[in-house]
């Protein structure tokens, strides 16, 4: 017991320089932030060809590279990023490890994921990284930063209510939505009836 | 943090941030797109120069404002947080339609796709909305309040001027109208509602072929 105590305490101690000296350099602060946020974007811009006359347009490339690098620096201007990257990225990549042992695990099988299962697991992926990039957004504090549309739409909401245009617009679209299903109930029965007149 | 606080603060203290990234960002920009636009010929000479001269005086037109500046750091900070998780979302589709077997549908099935996919092009340009509500929506004096300052303006219009209740009720109203006068459609065909699950999901799974399929 005492030997994994200390092997715990020795891989904390361990990681925990680590962590410092990538700090100390500005590695996960600056560069690798940088690193990722410039390939990203030069990546996109190639693929789009935003900036190039024709495909093989070196100026055009070299701009690219200019306007990734403008990027990438201007974005580590908001600190806040930082954060996030550094909440997001790790889990999404434990997401990614999860999904490869999926399909390590399905290599026994020697068949694929059917048609309906493929749709589940595409809504899961998207489900999955949305909610830790919503944690990730929170963890920073900055979704307190959507604070003042809330109150906006609190208070139009408080207005519709104490003003009772909120309690006229329900009514009206009760009377309304009553209405169509009535009219629409009557179509339906009418054309069910000129089928079987028919038949 | 303190460490990595150091070269934050001589990249700043050297005006890096405020001054050199965004003329690189606003100079590449507009130099790129002027010259793929060609707005003064292609034949004209001296049309690079004239490109590289309206460039640089714009980009410093632009640094003139730092609101502006700090408002674009925020913007493009956020937009490439979406981009980020778009691109995870992609790698792990990508994985996952290699080893499962798309979903093969009929004719209608097809046209649930097509409509799936102009939805998620849709909900793709909505991404610099909510990087320009972000933006708007942090605490500083400048072109983000004033933008905030522009939405609750209109909201708040429409309420203390009685109209928003107008507009609603002219919606209904005009609905009604639609629906009253509307032509009459043939029957439709029972619509198969898993389609309805599967066709966002496999117009999903064609996204990175997309992508792969690009030169």
């Amino acid at each position: 017991m005492t030997d994994l105590n200390q092997l715990s305490s020795q891989i904390g101690f361990v990681q925990g320089n680590f962590n410092q000296l990538l700090s100390q350099y500005g590695i996960i602060n600056f560069v690798l932030p940088f690193l990722l946020i410039f390939s990203l974007v030069f990546m996109l811009l190639e693929l789009s060809n935003l900036l190039k006359a024709s495909p093989d347009d070196t100026v055009g490339r070299k701009l690219s590279a200019l306007f990734s690098l403008g990027f990438a620096l201007l974005s580590i201007y908001n600190q806040d990023l930082i954060i996030w990257l550094l909440s997001f990225i790790p889990k999404a990549t434990l997401v990614i490890i999860g999904f490869s042992l999926l399909a390590i695990a399905l290599a026994f099988t020697n068949k694929k994921i059917p048609g309906g299962l493929r749709a589940f697991f595409a809504f899961l992926v998207v489900g999955i990284i949305l909610w830790l990039a919503m944690n990730s957004l929170s963890i920073s504090g900055s979704s307190s930063s959507s604070l003042p549309l809330i109150s906006l739409l609190l208070q139009i909401l408080d207005y519709l209510m104490q003003s009772g245009m909120l309690a006229l617009l329900v009514v009206f679209g009760l009377v309304f939505l009553v209405i169509m299903w009535v009219v629409g109930g009557d179509k339906k029965s009418g054309s069910s009836g000129g089928s079987a007149s028919s038949k | 943090m303190e460490s990595s606080s150091f070269i934050y603060a001589l990249f700043s203290q050297y005006g890096i941030f405020t001054i050199v990234a965004p003329f690189l960002l606003v100079f590449s920009l507009l130099y790129g797109s002027l010259r793929k636009i060609g707005l003064f010929g292609r034949d004209n000479p001296s049309k690079e120069k004239l490109y590289a001269i309206i460039s640089i005086v714009i980009a410093f037109y632009y640094l003139y404002s730092i609101s502006d500046v700090i408002f674009t750091s925020y913007f493009i900070s956020f937009f490439f947080f979406e981009i980020l998780i778009i691109f995870f979302i992609l790698m792990i589709i990508a994985l996952m339609a290699g080893i499962s077997e798309p979903y093969g549908g009929d004719d209608e099935f097809q046209k649930y796709k097509q409509s799936s996919h102009n939805v998620i092009v849709g909900l793709l340009t909505l991404t610099v909305l909510f990087a320009f509500l972000y933006a708007s929506s942090v605490d500083f004096e400048g072109f983000g309040t004033a933008a905030q300052n522009i939405m609750t303006e209109i909201m708040v219009a429409l309420i203390f001027s009685g109209l928003l209740p107008y507009l609603i009720i002219g919606g209904f109203v005009l609905a009604a109208l639609y629906w009253v006068y509307k032509k009459d459609e043939p029957p439709k065909k029972k619509r198969k509602k898993k389609y309805f699950f599967i066709a966002p999901a496999e117009a999903l799974y064609e996204l990175p072929e997309f992508t792969k399929s690009r030169k």
